[in-house]
C-alpha cells in the first residue's frame, strides 16, 4: 500500500478519460495539474474492531479530508458515519482528486457529503474525481453524496468504481442538477460525465451506468434524455439480503405516490434493484431518494434512515 | 457473382425484418412512452432521433462495430469483453432479457444459414457462459462472417433498429405505412453520424445515456397490459 507513489499521473489521472471531456485537455495559466492544492487524495480503511466500525488508517492530501467518524444512528450504534469535506469549495479546473475507501469483512460505514459538490467555470482543461469503494465480505456500506451542481462551462469527469463481494450490501445514489437553478442555470455545462461499475472481488464488471451530457454536442433535452427536467436522481441498492425483485418492489413502492417520473428494474445477474428519478423540483427529489433510501433499509436490516444533520 | 455484391446480399439477408431474430416483439421502449402518453405521431421520430444517438449509438452499435473488428481478427477474448460489458450496461431487465434472447435467435439462424468458423466459435463462447449473447454483438460475428464491411454493418443493424421501432409505432397507432417511410428516409442523416460516431469508439466509453428512457423502460415491466417484450 505505501510503496504507492501517489504523486505519479499514473496514481490521480483516471485510465480512460471520455473524448468529450478530454477534448478539453490545456494547460490553465494558473495552477495547472499536480500543484499544490489540485491534486486531492484521501484513502480510508475502516475494520470492525470490537463492537463497532472503526477509522482504522486514513491518508489525506487538501483539498480533500475528514474529521473523526460519528456514531449517531439509533439503530446501527456501530455505523461509522463519515462526512467527507473539501476545504476547496467546489471543484475547479485542472483538479485530480481520487478517493480509496476500504470496508473491511463485516464493517459497516456510511458515507456522505457535507453540502453539494459544485462543479465550477472552467476555461481551460477540466476536472476529475475517481471513487473506489471496496465493500468485503458480510460489509454494510452507505454511500449517499450530496447533489452535484455542474456551473457554466464546467467539463467534469468521474469515475466510481465500487467493488462488492456478493455477501457485502451496498447502497449508493446521485443527484445530478441542471445548473444553478436558482440563477436560471440550466445545462449550461459544456460537459458532465460519469461512470458506475459495478465489479466483485475479481474485477469482473457486472453493472455499468454510463451519463454522458453534452448540451452543446448531441443535447441533453431531448425526450429520452433529460426531456426538459432539471434533476436525475439515481439510487442503488445492491445486496444479497433480500431477493432482487424484493428490492425492486420496495424502491417502486416507497416512490409510488410520489408523482415523480421514476422508474425501478432488477440489476444484472439479480444482484439488487436500482432506481432513476427526473424531475425539477430539488427538495421532492431529495425526499423520494430519502423514502427509497430509508425503506430500503427497513427491508434489508431492519432499520430506518437516521436523520442526518448538514448544516 | 463479385465479392462486392455478394457481401451486400448478406448484408440486405441480416436487416431484412423476416430474418427470424425476434425483433418484433419489441418496441424498443416506445410502448413505454405510449402507455405514459409521453410520445404522439409528430414526436415519435424525435424519440427514435434520441434514442439512435444517445442508446442505440454508443451501446448497441459501439458493440457491434467493436465484435465485427475482433471477431475479423479472432479475437474472442475482445468478443467476450465487449458482450459482457454491453450487457451489464443494460440496466433494464427487459432490455437483457431482449438483447440475449434475440442474440441467440440471429446466432441460431445465421449459423444455419451463413455458417463459417466465426459464428461456431462465438456460439462457443455463448454455450460457455463465457459470453452472454447480446444481439449487437452477435450480429456483429455474423457480419464478420459474411464479410460485411465495418460501415455497412454498423448501418444496416442501426437502420434495421429504425425498421423494427416504427414497426412497433405502426402497430401502437403512432404513424401509418406511408409516414413510417417518409420517416425511415429522414433520419438517414442521422444514422450516417451515429454510425460514425460508432466505428470511432473506444470500449471504455461504450454505453448509453436515456435517463427519461429508462423511466419508461421502469414503468414497461410494470405495467398490466402490453404488446411488446420492452
Amino acid at each position: 500500500m505505501t510503496t504507492v507513489d501517489r504523486l505519479a499521473p499514473a496514481h490521480y489521472e483516471p485510465v480512460h478519460v471520455p473524448h468529450e471531456v478530454r477534448r478539453h485537455a490545456g494547460r490553465p495559466e494558473a495552477l495547472p495539474v499536480g500543484r499544490p492544492g489540485k491534486i486531492g487524495l484521501l484513502e480510508l480503511g475502516f475494520d470492525r474492531v470490537g463492537g463497532r466500525t472503526e477509522l482504522v488508517s486514513r491518508y489525506q492530501k487538501s483539498p480533500l479530508q475528514i474529521m473523526r467518524p460519528l456514531y449517531f444512528d439509533p439503530a446501527r450504534p456501530d455505523l461509522a458515519v463519515t462526512f467527507l469535506m473539501s476545504t476547496g469549495g467546489g471543484i475547479v479546473q485542472a483538479d485530480r482528486l481520487r478517493l480509496d475507501v476500504r470496508c473491511g469483512a463485516d464493517s459497516a460505514v456510511h458515507l456522505t457529503t457535507q453540502a453539494a459538490t459544485k462543479v465550477h467555470r472552467m476555461d481551460a482543461d477540466y476536472a476529475t474525481q475517481q471513487v473506489h469503494l471496496t465493500a468485503a465480505d458480510g460489509s454494510f456500506v452507505e454511500y449517499l453524496p450530496e447533489p452535484t451542481i455542474p456551473y457554466r462551462d464546467s467539463r467534469f469527469y468521474q469515475r466510481t468504481v465500487i467493488t462488492a463481494a456478493t455477501s457485502a450490501t451496498v447502497l449508493t445514489g446521485e443527484t445530478v442538477l441542471a445548473g444553478r437553478l436558482a440563477r436560471g442555470e440550466r445545462n449550461a455545462y459544456q460537459v458532465f460525465a460519469a461512470d458506475l461499475e459495478w465489479r466483485r472481488p475479481d474485477d469482473r464488471l457486472f453493472a455499468l451506468d454510463t451519463v454522458r451530457l453534452e448540451p452543446g454536442g448531441s443535447g441533453v433535452t431531448g425526450p429520452a434524455v433529460l426531456a426538459g427536467h432539471d434533476l436525475m436522481s439515481t439510487f442503488y441498492a445492491v445486496s444479497p439480503l433480500a431477493p432482487a425483485a424484493e428490492i425492486a418492489d420496495t424502491l417502486h413502492r416507497a416512490l409510488a405516490d410520489g408523482g415523480l417520473p421514476y422508474g425501478v428494474s432488477v440489476l444484472p445477474e439479480d444482484c439488487g434493484a436500482w432506481l432513476r428519478v427526473l424531475a425539477s423540483d430539488p427538495p421532492a427529489v431529495a425526499e423520494a431518494l430519502h423514502r427509497a433510501w430509508d425503506a430500503v433499509r427497513r427491508l434489508l436490516i431492519g432499520a430506518p434512515a437516521p436523520a442526518l444533520r448538514k448544516c | 457473382m463479385t465479392t462486392d455484391l455478394d457481401r451486400l446480399l448478406v448484408c440486405l439477408q441480416l436487416t431484412d425484418s423476416a430474418f427470424p431474430s425476434g425483433l418484433y416483439t419489441l418496441s424498443h421502449g416506445l410502448e413505454g412512452f405510449a402507455q405514459a402518453k409521453a410520445v404522439d405521431q409528430d414526436s415519435m421520430p424525435v424519440v427514435l432521433v434520441d434514442l439512435l444517438r444517445h442508446s442505440v449509438g454508443p451501446a448497441d452499435a459501439t458493440a457491434l462495430a467493436l465484435a465485427h473488428r475482433a471477431a475479423g481478427h479472432a479475437d474472442w477474448a475482445t468478443v467476450a469483453e465487449v458482450d459482457r460489458r454491453l450487457f451489464a450496461s443494460k440496466l433494464n431487465r427487459e432490455q437483457r432479457l431482449a438483447a440475449t434472447r434475440t442474440g441467440r435467435q440471429l446466432l441460431d439462424t445465421a449459423r444455419l444459414a451463413l455458417g463459417g468458423e466465426a459464428l461456431d466459435a462465438y456460439a462457443e463462447l455463448v454455450a460457455g457462459r463465457q459470453a452472454p449473447g447480446c444481439h449487437p454483438v452477435a450480429a456483429g460475428v455474423a457480419y464478420a462472417a459474411g464479410r460485411v464491411p465495418a460501415d455497412h454493418a454498423v448501418a444496416g443493424d442501426l437502420f434495421a433498429f429504425a425498421v423494427s421501432f416504427v414497426g412497433a409505432g405502426l402497430r401502437l397507432r403512432l404513424t401509418d405505412h406511408r409516414r413510417a417511410q417518409c420517416i425511415l428516409r429522414e433520419i438517414a442523416p442521422v444514422i450516417a453520424e451515429v454510425t460514425a460516431a460508432a466505428l470511432t469508439r473506444e470500449l471504455a466509453d461504450l454505453g448509453g445515456c436515456v435517463p427519461l428512457a429508462d423511466v419508461m423502460a421502469g414503468r414497461h415491466e410494470r405495467s398490466q397490459a402490453r404488446l411488446f417484450a420492452s
